[in-house]
């Protein structure tokens, strides 16, 4: 934990109000799961084959769209001196998928603007290669066409001659909205094709709802990493001496002369924000711009419960965050499952030889019992006959 | 941080650069323009063109006949082998 409580430089309260909640409005607080989340992500994006996925799952407001800024930044200086030596080269592509407001996700629309973040020239002018008549994309009627094949195609020269460490797909849900007639796995493999085709890693960021694409087919079970960005949850005591101390430091960089007691409220704190350091900080944000326009001097708890998310919106964020670690928990219930399945004993656990073994030696008298058969009984195994089967090393047998 | 300034094309690596077998211009630049997934006429007439002070290819005026005049009539001046006819 590196939460420096530093307080805001106190000139700022001499400055306009515009400055001061820009001030805490671009302060980023790295509390510990933020810190923890970002380096599990950029070593997943170093580490990874690079055709592969990575899923970062959260609740709402627990910093995602923080995480994804941190990232971007993170990548582009670690690439400083690759940067300079080729100027055709981007550190990271970086977009929102836009929720469809036709109710179906438009590969159209998205293509397009991960275009326009590549800074691409002449979007409105690509062709695809392999189509046999060639038109332009925009050229008579712009909105006639329904279909991206073009702006793939460019979007997929792009990242080949781009080469960006990773493309970053924040509010990635959206993609799990799409008309009748297709399955979640088809939208799921445009993704996986362009990140196979073009050999970089795709980062999808979004709330629990993107759980839906995990693990729709074994194959991309194994190309794909999860991740996941949990809230602080009150079962954790070290969770809750977090969120004191992300709330004292909150205090510290809350730009007016007499902050309120935050600390003291933590329980209150806590309830209206289901542990999200995201949903506090907006909070905050906008307790601080109705105290802007009375020119206030402080902030009150009256003020921060006149601007309190209600409980039923808590209660509703509370609810998908809740399905959501229920689904990320590994229960021993699952593990059992799968290892019935695989033909192995149901409980085993990591240490399964060593228990056994304990086991066994701990009452030989038992050990021995079980193990002998009657005399006069048969093991129960076939015994080998005939000539034995040449082993499988051998490469000339090939 | 902010990001140096980024190359607008792609820079492709010209073909036998170096040796007397180097690909021509107008090569490097119907690669470049399926590189970026563009028609050679689009990427000369609406990218490279305006750059020049004297246009050897007129920037489309117009959407409608923008092939009639613009890029053929004038293309095969790109490798420097003619005069351009001035009618």
């Amino acid at each position: 934990m590196s939460i420096t409580p530093t307080a805001f430089p106190r000139e700022l309260l001499a400055r306009p109000w515009s400055e001061r909640l820009n001030y805490f409005q671009t302060y980023m607080m790295a509390h510990p799961k933020l810190v923890a989340v970002r380096e599990a992500l950029q070593n997943a994006i170093h580490e990874v084959p690079q055709n592969s996925l990575i899923f970062v799952f959260g609740p709402t407001g627990v910093g995602k769209t923080t995480l994804r800024a941190k990232v971007e930044r993170e990548l582009g200086s670690e690439m400083a001196s690759l940067l300079n030596a080729d100027p055709t080269r981007l550190p990271v592509v970086s977009v929102e998928c836009i929720a469809p407001e036709s109710g179906s996700f438009s590969w159209r629309d998205h293509f397009r603007r991960l275009l326009l973040k590549m800074e691409e020239p002449l979007v409105d002018y690509k062709i695809n290669p392999e189509a046999l008549v060639r038109t332009p994309v925009v050229r008579f009627m712009p909105s006639a066409k329904a279909v991206g094949a073009e702006y793939h195609h460019a979007v997929e020269r792009a990242l080949t001659f781009r080469r960006p460490t990773a493309v970053l797909v924040d509010e990635a849900q959206h993609l799990a909205r799409m008309g009748s007639g297709r399955r979640l796995s088809d939208q799921l493999d445009v993704v996986k094709s362009l990140a196979n085709r073009t050999k970089t890693v795709h980062v999808l960021i979004g709330t629990y709802e993107l759980l839906a694409f995990r693990n729709l087919s074994g194959q991309l079970s194994r190309r794909s990493v999860d991740i996941h960005f949990r809230r602080y949850q009150t079962d954790d005591p070290a969770d809750i001496k977090t969120f004191r101390t992300i709330l004292r430091s909150f205090e510290q960089q809350l730009p007016v002369a007499d902050p309120p007691d935050l600390v003291n409220e933590w329980e209150y704190l806590y309830e209206r924000t289901i542990g999200c350091v995201g949903v506090l900080k907006d909070w905050l944000l906008r307790a601080l711009v109705s105290a802007s326009r009375r020119d206030a001097t402080g902030l009150t708890v009256q003020d921060l419960q006149t601007h309190a998310l209600s409980v039923a919106q808590c209660d509703k964020m509370l609810a998908e965050a809740l399905a959501g670690e229920n689904i990320l928990s590994e229960s021993a219930e699952a593990r059992n499952r799968l290892r019935s399945r695989l033909g192995l004993s149901p409980n085993g656990s990591g240490q399964e030889h060593a228990a056994v073994d304990e086991a066994t030696s701990s009452d030989p008298a038992t050990a021995r019992r079980i193990n002998q058969p009657k005399p006069g009984q048969r093991r129960p195994i076939r015994d080998p006959v005939g000539i034995p089967e040449p082993l499988y090393a051998n490469p000339d047998s090939i | 941080m902010t990001l140096p300034p980024r190359s607008r094309l792609y820079s492709l690596e010209p073909i036998g650069i170096g040796t007397p077998l180097c690909e021509s211009l107008s090569g490097y630049i119907a690669r470049l323009a399926d590189a970026h997934a563009v028609s050679v006429a689009d990427l000369v007439g609406r990218e490279l063109s305006p750059l020049a002070s004297n246009p050897l290819v007129y920037p489309y005026s117009d959407e409608g006949n923008s092939d009639s005049d613009g890029f053929r009539a004038r293309s095969y001046a790109i490798n420097g082998l003619v005069d351009v006819p001035r009618t």
